[in-house]
């Protein structure tokens, strides 16, 4: 069963870490922080959106290739979270 | 339509005949400015070894005749027939490399950055300015990301497509090394990967020797891998060249009597090459010159570890390559100081070498100093003469030959160094490596003269 709960920072900057190698704090995400900002090239965000797929067993809309904010980006993945449960 | 058809085949064929003539123009010239004004110099080293992280402990070690060989640790290879390796054990990429790198590479790449990293240091290479046109990056790769590769099939296989990561795409890739190298510090001159296996560590070398006579003015190039994994080991394994030895004492003995093949290692070297007038210009010191080199193929089917008929017949390979290396550093026999060997520990290969070096050197070859320092360490592919590369530059900037750590059951017709190093003046170092498939190479490294 997907987990329905939304997705938190601590959660967003744990996968950052673990399938980007980026380290940030949850509080240091700005609230219109960008990828680029983040220094995540594309491969990078690709790796992101795979990991959050594995562990919340969902699966993206392919526009979310296209989000260049982390906060458009979480909305996105909340959204879906919400319609799979 | 028939008729454009015809005039554009005309223009094609005159625009092909202009550029083979200005192609061979080019040729020319080029030939003429090689030899004539360009000298290459090594003004930067980066060591990452089984004996020793950092050019300095690797070089202590290897004065020493340390080894590092052991048990397998990076798997567990109790079922494997082939359980010893040189690791790199030492070498903490955490504190030294962007962990966004980190998570995209694969073991081999991290110690190529550890390498190159202490190589643009030691060359003061940060001077010259991150985006420089004038540094390129020339590396060779025989083995890849294999525990990377393996690591994602196994996640392919066992959970499915959508658990394979984006860095598959770039982690097992021969180039890998070479690119993040160029992409870490900003290197964007003329960057190449070379793949000759064994021998492709004197390759790069003098594919980046090349680059730098062709206007190239620096070049980060050497090699490093890391092929002790599952698959790795396996795919090395097929060779029959490995050593299925159940000690680490004797698993890999260059030149002896009892030797049994070699181990595989992690590990290698990055040199900084510099066009001579430029390192001087910029007022860095010149660690040797790289004078020499040739390379040449023995065509067929490998020859497998006992047949001495096979292994007879590509001697004649490596002796046309050091005859051509020493012809193109200018040098005879008879100047050849030390011999850094290929020292493959397989019988008819070592005997192979000898017989290379008789016909190469003539009687000159009994009384020059013979070591293989990788008796240490284990054989990293193509690291492993990148290595022996950097021990020929320390070598001559000390007067020292490092000794064959663990010889035993010597060669009557060779002077191999053992014990402990040899102390000798030396110009003119001769350096060998042989790749898997036939491959033959040749490198002459040299102290500067005038410098």
């Amino acid at each position: 069963m997907p987990e329905t709960a939304s997705v938190t920072l601590t959660e967003f900057t744990e996968i950052l870490s673990s399938s980007a190698g980026v380290r940030i704090a949850p509080d240091l995400v700005g609230e219109d922080a960008t990828f680029a900002e983040l220094g995540m090239d594309s491969l990078a965000v690709l790796g992101v959106i795979s990991a959050f797929e594995r562990t919340r067993g969902i699966i993206l809309p392919p526009d979310v290739h296209e989000t260049e904010s982390v906060s458009d980006f979480l909305s996105l993945v909340n959204e879906t979270v919400r319609k799979a449960g | 339509m028939t008729s454009k058809a015809a005039g554009g085949k005309a223009v094609t064929g005159k625009a092909a005949g202009g550029k083979a003539a200005s192609s061979r123009a080019v040729a020319s010239a080029r030939g003429t400015s090689d030899t004539a004004a360009s000298r290459t110099v090594v003004t930067g080293l980066g060591v990452v070894a089984p004996t020793g992280a950092g050019v300095s402990s690797y070089w202590q070690a290897t004065l020493a005749g340390q080894r590092a060989i052991d048990r397998i640790s990076r798997f567990d290879a109790s079922r494997y027939p082939v359980r010893f390796a040189g690791e790199v054990r030492a070498a903490d990429p955490a504190d030294q490399i962007d962990p966004r790198v980190l998570v995209q590479t694969d073991w081999w790449t991290h110690l190529a950055l550890l390498a190159a990293k202490e190589a643009a240091a030691s060359a003061a290479l940060d001077a010259i300015g991150r985006g420089s046109f004038d540094i390129g990056v020339t590396t060779a790769a025989g083995a890849g990301g294999c525990a990377f590769g393996q690591r994602e099939i196994e996640a392919l296989w066992s959970r499915g497509p959508r658990h394979v990561g984006p860095y598959q795409s770039i982690a097992w890739f021969y180039a890998a090394s070479t690119g993040q190298i160029s992409i870490a510090s900003g290197f964007r001159g003329p960057c190449a990967v070379l793949s000759s296996e064994s021998a492709g560590g004197l390759d790069a070398i003098a594919l980046s020797r090349r680059a730098i006579s062709r206007g190239s003015p620096v070049q980060l190039c050497g090699g490093t891998e890391a092929p002790v994994s599952p698959y790795a080991l396996v795919s090395q394994m097929q060779s029959g060249l490995l050593s299925r030895a159940a000690d680490a004492d004797s698993a890999y003995l260059p030149f002896s009597a009892s030797a049994s093949g070699y181990v595989p290692a992690e590990g290698g070297a990055v040199l900084v090459l510099e066009e001579l007038a430029h390192a001087r210009e910029r007022g860095t010191p010149a660690l040797a010159e790289i004078t020499g080199h040739a390379s040449a193929f023995t065509p067929g089917q490998p020859p497998h570890a006992e047949d001495a008929d096979g292994w007879a017949r590509t001697a004649d390979s490596l002796a046309f390559a050091i005859g051509a290396a020493l012809a193109d550093a200018g040098i005879g026999p008879s100047e050849v100081d030390a011999v850094f060997a290929d020292g493959m520990g397989v019988r008819n290969a070592d005997r192979a070498e000898v017989a290379a070096l008789h016909a190469a050197l003539g009687h000159h070859s009994r009384d020059i100093p013979v070591t293989v320092p990788k008796a240490g360490t284990g054989r990293a592919c193509s690291g492993a003469a990148a290595l022996d590369v950097a021990a020929a530059v320390l070598a001559l900037r000390d007067g020292l030959v490092p000794p064959t750590p663990g010889a035993v059951d010597l060669p009557p017709d060779i002077d191999l160094v053992t014990g402990a190093a040899r102390r000798r003046p030396l110009r003119h170092v001769l350096c060998l490596a042989r790749g898997f498939g036939g491959f033959a190479s040749a490198l002459v490294v040299s102290d500067v003269e005038d410098a």
